[in-house]
């Protein structure tokens, strides 16, 4: 008997006593799945005469779920700090705002110009954000990508998390999140990439890389630059394709390949107190499409068509590191962290920044056939 | 003086389990970033170093405790010291052991405020988790000992898993260089912040006596440090690879947030860091619980008391309020500093000078019990 009342009582205890002070229910809440922060109007802002900033944001309605139609409500608000105009947006809720399911967060090109750390700054402060979301750049404005209606799905930044996480699979968009750019950022031997986007009301254009130097947004990378960007720093390509034009001196015509495997070694070098870095880039590359009758069983063709592949590569690669030296002076490749790690005691005297544009890098393409495809052409 | 009554036994695993249970604690959590404050990648070396340097601890204690098979570290303090300065010593360990614990409760409820439960206040954080602490301490050591061999298990394999997970996103660069590059002043100084995290192996002094096959203690106290240091050092490695030296130094709660950026299959499980809180509690509970049983041990036998219970309930208010007295966590931090270099003095020096005192005066061994029965 005094057993079951003992247990009774624990029974009881139980309901009373695992009360919680932070329940919070799921209706209770408005989940915030993209944020885009972008500068007010430029008339406002003469008028005003501060950066004010407007943050938009991208709030799921579950009432319309069913019948998939304005599944989405965007709301902006304007304020001094993000902090500030996200309080601003609250007024305007009746429940309270949730961050712990933000996918994207979105800064517009001038916002990132005028350097972006004191406008994420309230997101790297709060426990509730992943490192893992997304951090974007918008060409023009951001709130333009959260307005922007996608056809496929209804809510643009559950579009825009799978783009990029299909991109990243599958090669094409560097995997550069929110916790890789705080990384960035705070690494002295790399500089801090984002993805940049371009919305056109029904698409979502991923256009780019954006480049920055310390917090400050200064250029970006087109599409294809990215592309060798990528294969650079070794990372494989599923999708897009590399076409090598017609060359008159071979008998090969033009023809399409794809990078399958690509293996990169970065080693640094130092020589009488300068440092060489050394790029060694395997490819193995599967022809695709070739526009003309010619041979790919010849041994020969085949090995011209892998020199082809070198020197493209080679010479596409160089281009966007001159780019990143001379135009950017930022070392968006990590090439610092390489100098640190093998040679500290020459790192502890320099100043990468001042170093990485002067440094020589050499680069070394290897590329290899390995799939033919289907066809045949040995009998002619 | 009257003897406390040495009820039950620990087993040796126990014994371990109970060691391991008391290392791990909040330590852990802020390891990473201290170990690379001063030494940046050396941070490894540092954690290394602070580990060796527990062990030995560790083991001089255990010959310590060995000499004097059946007496806790308060009961022979009085006897090499003599009975005042040898109650002044416990008294000022136990102070120690007071602080430590209240720091260690206040750190990880500061976590869990910050991190999960930002509405609820604090002290009903510290009070509940005191109220289940006590609970526990107010066993027999018995009791202790099973509660740390069943949750030994439940502790270590969450953060494990998590934190080898984690490498995937880790880059080895960050790593490197772990040997060049650094002076041997920031890698001690490093040294003596990690050790932080290694402090509450110290508890032995306090179960020895208990444990059931006595040869066996310096085994299976190799083995209870063993299995912290390794999970350590995996977190360390992990957390430089995955955030590089520079950001760890950003990063208040660097253990937790290499959790948060863990994700594995996919989507299904995201946000683990609140599972990992969850388990981690239990860390905490038994770290807790074992110093405060310490604690209360100690009280009780430089009283003259006869158990230990009497003590637990009424130091409770006094825990709360030293859990509480740290603003924020930046002066908690600091004061944890303090504590980390009270308790690296305490543990380094305390027993070697015991250990050399006993042996000089010859006391110890089986003559001390014939002598004092």
């Amino acid at each position: 008997m005094k057993k079951v009342i003992k247990i009774m009582i624990i029974v009881l205890l139980m309901n009373l006593l695992s009360g919680c002070w932070d329940r919070r229910d799921i209706e209770a809440t408005v989940p915030v799945l993209g944020v885009g922060i972008d500068f007010i109007e430029e008339e406002d802002r003469d008028l005003t005469k501060s950066n004010k900033v407007k943050v938009t944001i991208q709030v799921p309605i579950p009432a319309n779920m069913e019948q998939g139609e304005d599944v989405v409500w965007i709301i902006s608000s304007v304020g001094e700090t993000v902090a500030g105009a996200i309080d601003n947006l609250q007024n305007k809720l009746n429940q309270e705002l949730f961050f712990g399911h933000l996918q994207v967060i979105i800064f517009s090109q001038d916002i990132a110009k005028e350097g972006i750390n004191k406008y994420l700054n309230f997101f790297r402060n709060s426990p509730q954000i992943r490192r893992l979301s997304w951090l974007l750049i918008a060409e023009d404005t951001a709130e333009d990508i959260i307005k922007s209606e996608p056809k496929l799905e209804s809510i643009q930044s559950i579009y825009l998390t799978h783009m990029l996480n299909n991109g990243v699979s599958t090669g094409r968009i560097p995997d550069i999140r929110l916790g890789d750019f705080f990384i960035r950022l705070s690494n002295p031997g790399e500089q801090a990439t984002a993805v940049m986007l371009k919305a056109d009301k029904e698409i979502i254009d991923y256009i780019g890389l954006a480049v920055f130097e310390g917090d400050e947004f200064v250029g970006s990378l087109d599409q294809p630059e990215t592309l060798y960007y990528q294969r650079t720093l070794g990372v494989p390509n599923d999708t897009s394709n590399l076409v090598l034009a017609c060359d008159p001196t071979t008998e090969i015509d033009r023809l399409t390949i794809k990078m399958q495997e690509v293996s990169s070694k970065l080693q640094p070098e130092l020589k009488e107190d300068k440092i060489i870095m050394k790029i060694k880039l395997k490819v193995e590359a599967k022809v695709l499409e070739q526009l003309n009758k010619n041979n790919l069983g010849r041994e020969d063709v085949v090995h011209q068509i892998e020199r082809r592949i070198e020197n493209k590569l080679k010479r596409e690669i160089d281009k966007v590191i001159e780019k990143t030296q001379s135009k950017f002076q930022t070392d968006i490749w990590g090439f610092g962290e390489y100098v640190r790690a093998y040679y500290p005691e020459y790192w502890n005297k320099i100043k990468w920044e001042e170093e990485f544009p002067k440094i020589k890098i050499t680069t070394e393409v290897k590329a290899y056939i390995r799939q033919v495809g289907m066809i045949n052409f040995t009998g002619r | 003086m009257i003897k406390i009554k040495k009820e039950g036994k620990v087993t040796e695993r126990q014994f371990s389990a109970i060691i391991i249970n008391t290392i791990l604690g909040v330590g852990i959590l802020t390891l990473p970033r201290e170990a690379v404050s001063f030494a940046d990648n050396a941070g490894i070396i540092s954690v290394i170093l602070a580990s060796l340097l527990s062990l030995i601890n560790l083991l001089i204690i255990i010959r310590l405790g060995l000499k004097f098979p059946d007496k806790t570290i308060f009961e022979y303090l009085q006897i090499l010291l003599g009975k005042i300065s040898g109650k002044i010593i416990s008294f000022f360990i136990i102070c120690y052991w007071f602080v430590f614990t209240a720091f260690v409760i206040r750190t990880f409820s500061e976590l869990i405020v910050t991190a999960v439960l930002p509405k609820t206040p604090i002290e009903v954080v510290i009070i509940i988790m005191l109220l289940l602490v006590a609970y526990l301490s107010h066993k027999d050591i018995q009791v202790l000992g099973r509660v740390n061999e069943l949750y030994v298990f439940i502790v270590i394999i969450p953060i494990l898993l998590l934190t080898i997970l984690s490498f995937k996103r880790g880059h080895m660069i960050y790593v490197l260089p772990v040997f060049r590059g650094h002076s041997m002043v920031n890698i001690l100084k490093s040294t003596g912040r990690s050790y932080f995290s290694f402090l509450g192996f110290e508890i032995v002094a306090i179960i020895l006596p208990f444990i059931t096959t006595k040869k066996l203690s310096i085994e299976y106290g190799i083995k209870g440090w063993l299995i912290p240091s390794i999970l350590s050092v995996i977190v360390v490695i992990a957390s430089i690879s995955v955030f590089g030296v520079f950001e760890l130094k950003n990063l208040v709660w660097p253990t937790f947030e290499l959790i948060k950026s863990t994700q594995f299959f996919a989507l299904i499980f995201e946000r683990l860091e609140v599972a990992f809180i969850a388990t981690w509690v239990i860390a905490l509970f038994t770290t807790a619980s074992n110093l405060l049983f310490g604690i209360a041990m100690g009280g009780a036998q430089i009283l003259n008391l006869h158990k230990h219970k009497t003590l637990v309930l009424s130091l409770l208010p006094l825990l709360y309020l030293f859990a509480l007295s740290p603003r924020n966590a930046y002066e908690l931090f600091n004061l944890v500093d303090i504590v980390s270099i009270v308790g690296l003095i305490l543990t380094t020096i305390l027993p070697i000078i015991l250990l050399i005192l006993a042996e000089i005066r010859g006391k110890g061994g089986k003559a001390i019990d014939e002598e004092s029965n």
